[in-house]
């Protein structure tokens, strides 16, 4: 949330997520953990893709971390995250898959297409938060990133 | 199919009744992908945000709204338990069976090895009959054997629960029983035991979903078994479960 004017940002989350409801919950949750991290929502491919276009700073960067939902109604997180790869701008860029799903299967296809992570929703407001917190500490205030190329 | 059949049918009878059983299968499994895939994540999403609102929002509702509020919460949790539920039902009568020869009695001493945690299984009394080498699914089996054998001491009257565990037939069939002294089923009630979620008065502390009884139904379904409920003579219930027997097939 752009609100916090007076904290800088160090950087910005990208989540992927056609579900309003669960994107929004990602937003208001980041924006309470992180005021220092600008959450951007996109809620399809096309948006995605159309976001991750100019990786120039003057279009405000890459993100330093995308949370991507596998379940997109019009398309398949496999395919989007084959998508990234075959990018040279995001080849590298962090993807944290999010699902509903623990199926080993899904886990395998979401790790071989390239996700970083794939994590679990979780079921309550208190698990969500910690779930959040630690993906937001590790991949923004942990991991290194090469810096704009 | 390796399932025997009832003795006594005619062939397009099994016939007709494996045919139903695997139609059965394809719905269940298609009622447990509708549960994981469509109906989780709105439950999921009501219950996150009713405790967002509950955790941080809730100090400008007067008290019928906070009434509200809570009741959205309760209702959302019960229907992620019983979104779930569905799911693990599904899951259980889509899968593929494996009929052997199972010695019960040791299987049951297993699945009681693992029941220690339970809440009131300490200070049951267990009486175990000899119990036979049954025709089953040995994973399915023990299913039903823990979910008995839970429900017992779960739904027990007061003090410690006293479980009876005993067996009959041997012909075609064996029927396995376990009796308690708990607090009795209303006989007109006693069908609807075996659908899911539906319980018989309040859920005791560490009571699952409410499909225990449904996911043992729909086992010996698919066993050619059966399953009921009746008042046990000294009072309490008791379970008894059939499971057609091939002598043929003995060792």
């Amino acid at each position: 949330m752009s609100g916090a004017a007076a904290v800088p940002v160090r950087g910005r989350v990208l989540v992927v997520d056609d579900s309003p409801s669960s994107a929004k919950l990602l937003e208001f949750l980041i924006g309470d953990l992180a005021p220092d991290v600008l959450c951007e929502i996109a809620s399809d491919r096309a948006a995605m893709s159309e976001r991750l276009r100019d990786p120039s700073p003057a279009a405000g960067g890459l993100p330093r971390l995308v949370l991507l939902d596998w379940h997109l109604a019009d398309a398949d997180g496999a395919g989007i995250l084959r998508e990234l790869r075959a990018q040279a701008s995001t080849r590298t860029l962090p993807v944290v898959v999010l699902s509903g799903s623990r199926d080993p299967a899904e886990i395998r296809a979401a790790l071989e297409a390239g996700a970083n992570a794939y994590v679990v929703k979780p079921r309550d407001f208190a698990k969500s938060r910690e779930t959040v917190e630690a993906i937001v500490r590790f991949w923004l205030h942990c991991n290194e990133r090469p810096g704009p190329a | 199919m390796t399932l025997p059949d009832h003795p006594g049918l005619p062939d397009s009878g099994a016939e007709f009744r494996a045919g139903a059983r695997a139609g059965a299968a394809t719905q269940a499994a298609l009622m447990a992908e509708i549960a994981d895939h469509d109906l989780r994540e709105p439950a999921c999403t009501i219950r996150l945000y009713a405790e967002m609102l509950a955790a941080g929002h809730a100090s400008g509702l007067d008290e019928r709204g906070r009434f509200a509020l809570s009741t959205i919460l309760g209702e959302a949790r019960r229907m992620q338990d019983m979104v779930e539920g569905l799911r693990i039902l599904g899951e259980e009568s889509s899968r593929e069976l494996r009929i052997e020869r199972v010695d019960a009695g040791a299987l049951l001493g297993e699945v009681l090895q693992g029941m220690a945690g339970l809440e009131g299984f300490r200070e049951a009394r267990f009486e175990i009959g000899p119990l036979p080498a049954v025709l089953a699914d040995r994973a399915q089996l023990a299913l039903v054997l823990d979910h008995l054998t839970a429900n017992a001491i779960l739904y027990r009257s007061s003090g410690a629960a006293r479980i009876i565990w005993s067996a009959a037939g041997g012909r075609d069939e064996w029927v396995l029983a376990i009796e308690d002294r708990g607090r009795g089923i209303n006989p007109a009630l006693r069908d609807r035991l075996f659908r899911p979620f539906k319980r018989l008065g309040a859920s005791p502390p560490g009571a699952g979903p409410g499909i225990g009884l449904a996911l043992c139904r729909g086992i010996l379904d698919r066993h050619g078994g059966r399953i009921w409920a009746e008042d046990a003579p000294g009072g309490g219930a008791v379970f008894r479960f059939a499971l057609p027997d091939d002598p043929g097939k003995r060792p």
